[in-house]
């Protein structure tokens, strides 16, 4: 028993240590310091757990077998929860200030706080070549919940943890991407995923649950799936599929065109475009699905005309085109994404009615952060001085992203020459800290003084 | 070479046009109290690089030394706006201005400590000058001179840079491309790309002596 309580007390020592050494990296959030102390607020309840019973077994060597099954089993507990506070401090690992995106956290933060008055996530880097959403405050505070007293933390519930690949940890372009993440967490943080499955009728729900077991599910003779499972997986699939579109659509109107432009980024290489997965449905369908919102508020006007090249891209990538000819193979996101669109969207819309970046703020601005990033100045205000000039003119940072890209895009070759002493990708990292740099700026409230 | 006076400074500064040619870029803008007589006061950003002394002994560029050598002598650090980093008698950090510079090709121009901090004993830059047609934010080269610690803020006026009249003006230079251009963080040196320069230069030197001797 005392080996047993000697050996939880050191491991919740130890990771206390490890915790302490955690905070010692700059933290890049308050959420940061929020889940930290969390855990040591954890840590520390295992310690005073181990503590007490040490003291007990001083006093009472040998415990009668009741007072020491219960003992045992406190125990047992205190090391599972050490262990997975463990599990939790990997969360930290490339989440300090200067492995991260700052601009695009800044953004990022500023953009949840917009919409849901909210600001619990965590943004890190991983070196897995994707973007994650990893939902753990209900996990976190299901485990706190074990220790029944007043000092158990409490995290928000829709507390996240956000990962972006560590190769792009410096491009605030490609970290666009993030904004789908964040669309997950927005849906979780409002509930939008549950109104939504409220709002989806029975047989459009049949419909499609039909034609995913038919195209996406193995055929039952192959593989054994009971009818009940094979209901429920193309349930599961459903939803999955739904809230990857609902994130997508929550990325769009928040960040405009530039969510879709960093998608194809991602996507473009990829050998097929065509295959879905329990999880996302297919790139392709996707991108059709992101054309079909980008053309309800009237953004694809705008793409045709400052890139029709990548416009036409993304329609070649779109699977929707196959799917309404009917001239090649289609998949299953393909018709079924299109039946629940209507759904989604005004779920998403409602949301987001006065949060969504509309082409006139291009517009507006698109011209002047052109003729900076052409000088290689970073596009963040036009004037500066109240005394001087009329008025302080600040350009946005969503402004800033859309019109950045497009530059990327479609001016791209002209800054190539006039930097051409610099290799490829330093031109790239060039524009990409301009940019960075323009969104850090836009921060500042007023001229600096 | 003339150096520009206030009313010039705020002239280019101001200008409406982002495309014009003679505009001076200092970007946030700076507000009206920040220009002094004939120069602009600059503030100190959040990226700094502390040197590991203890991990490299010497930088030679004839050793070639390589850029991760390099890297592995310096550390990045960032400090926020409300905490400060302290600078010790006779250490010497990278800092990095928190405004970003461009500047034309008709003007040159140069980075000094404001005299508030020089009478603390802090240096502010070693390498003052900014070239035509350089952009970012300037690298500065921060070393307390002085007998007591001192703690720098993020964002405190720390420099000033004074701005020259460029006589004759390279009309189809537009930017220039050094390199330590368009960097918003202190960057690391890049001596190790001085090393082939060198090589070359001390081939040339020694064919020169061999002539002389002979």
């Amino acid at each position: 028993m005392l080996k047993l309580t000697t050996t939880v007390h050191e491991e919740a020592a130890l990771t206390k240590i490890l915790l302490a050494e955690i905070e010692l990296k700059q933290a890049s959030s308050q959420c940061y310091d929020a889940l930290l102390d969390f855990l040591r607020t954890l840590c520390n309840e295992v310690l005073e757990l181990t503590n007490s019973v040490l003291d007990y077994l001083k006093t009472t060597p040998k415990p009668i077998p009741e007072h020491e099954e219960l003992l045992r089993n406190w125990l047992v507990l205190g090391s599972y929860v050490v262990r997975q506070i463990n599990n939790y401090c990997d969360s930290f690992e490339y989440a300090e200030v200067l492995s991260v995106p700052t601009a695009m956290m800044q953004l990022l933060n500023r953009l949840f706080r917009q919409v849901t008055k909210n600001k619990e996530f965590i943004v890190r880097g991983t070196a897995s070549f994707n973007y994650t959403y990893q939902p753990i405050g209900q996990s976190l505070n299901k485990l706190a919940s074990r220790f029944p007293s007043d000092k158990t933390p409490k995290l928000e519930d829709s507390f996240a943890i956000i990962t972006f690949p560590l190769l792009y940890g410096k491009s605030v372009m490609a970290n666009c991407n993030l904004v789908h993440e964040l669309g997950h967490l927005i849906a979780d943080s409002m509930d939008l995923n549950k109104r939504l499955d409220d709002s989806l009728s029975v047989e459009k729900r049949k419909k499609i649950t039909e034609i995913i077991e038919q195209t996406v599910l193995p055929p039952g003779g192959q593989v054994d799936f009971g009818f009940a499972q094979r209901k429920k997986r193309a349930n599961m699939i459903l939803e999955n599929w739904i809230h990857e579109t609902m994130a997508d659509y929550i990325g769009i109107l928040l960040l405009g065109p530039c969510t879709l432009f960093a998608f194809m980024k991602l996507m473009e290489p990829l050998a097929s475009h065509q295959t879905d997965d329990d999880e996302h449905p297919c790139n392709s369908s996707r991108v059709g699905m992101m054309l079909e919102i980008l053309e309800v508020l009237k953004w694809d006007k705008v793409i045709n005309q400052e890139c029709p090249e990548i416009l036409k891209r993304a329609k070649d990538l779109s699977g929707l085109e196959r799917a309404i000819n009917q001239t090649n193979e289609y998949n299953a996101a393909a018709i079924c994404l299109p039946i629940v669109k209507e759904e989604i969207f005004e779920i998403v819309r409602k949301l987001c009615k006065t949060f969504t970046y509309k082409p006139q703020a291009f517009r507006r601005f698109n011209d002047t952060v052109n003729g900076l990033l052409e000088r290689g100045i970073p596009p963040a205000e036009k004037m500066g001085d109240g005394t001087t000039i009329d008025k302080f003119v600040k350009i946005d940072a969503v402004s800033i992203l859309n019109s950045g890209w497009f530059f990327y895009e479609n001016n791209y070759p002209s800054w190539e020459e006039r930097f051409s002493k610099f290799e490829a990708v330093e031109r790239a990292a060039f524009l990409n800290r301009l940019i960075a740099k323009a969104i850090e700026i836009t921060f500042i409230e007023e001229p600096a003084s | 070479m003339s150096v520009l006076s206030s009313t010039q400074i705020v002239d280019r500064i101001y200008k409406e046009d982002p495309r014009d040619q003679d505009r001076i870029f200092i970007v946030p803008t700076p507000h009206r109290s920040d220009i002094k007589d004939a120069s602009v006061d600059l503030r100190l950003g959040n990226y700094f690089i502390v040197t590991k002394s203890a991990k490299f002994s010497t930088l030679d560029a004839i050793e070639k030394v390589s850029e991760k050598h390099i890297a592995s002598y310096q550390e990045r650090v960032f400090v926020p706006f409300d905490e400060i980093l302290v600078l010790h008698p006779g250490t010497f950090v990278l800092g990095v201005t928190w405004q970003y510079i461009g500047l034309p090709n008709s003007v040159y121009a140069q980075v000094f400590s404001r005299s508030t901090w020089g009478r603390t004993g802090l240096t502010v830059a070693t390498a003052i000058s900014v070239h035509p047609g350089f952009c970012g934010c300037l690298t500065l080269e921060l070393v307390n001179n002085g007998n007591a610690p001192l703690a720098l803020h993020p964002g405190t006026r720390i420099a000033q840079i004074v701005f020259f009249n460029v006589e004759s003006v390279q009309e189809n230079r537009r930017v220039s491309v050094s390199k330590y251009c368009g960097m918003t963080e202190p960057d690391f040196s890049k001596l190790h790309e001085e090393a082939e320069e060198l090589a070359n230069w001390q081939r040339i030197g020694k064919l020169t002596s061999f002539k002389n001797n002979k």
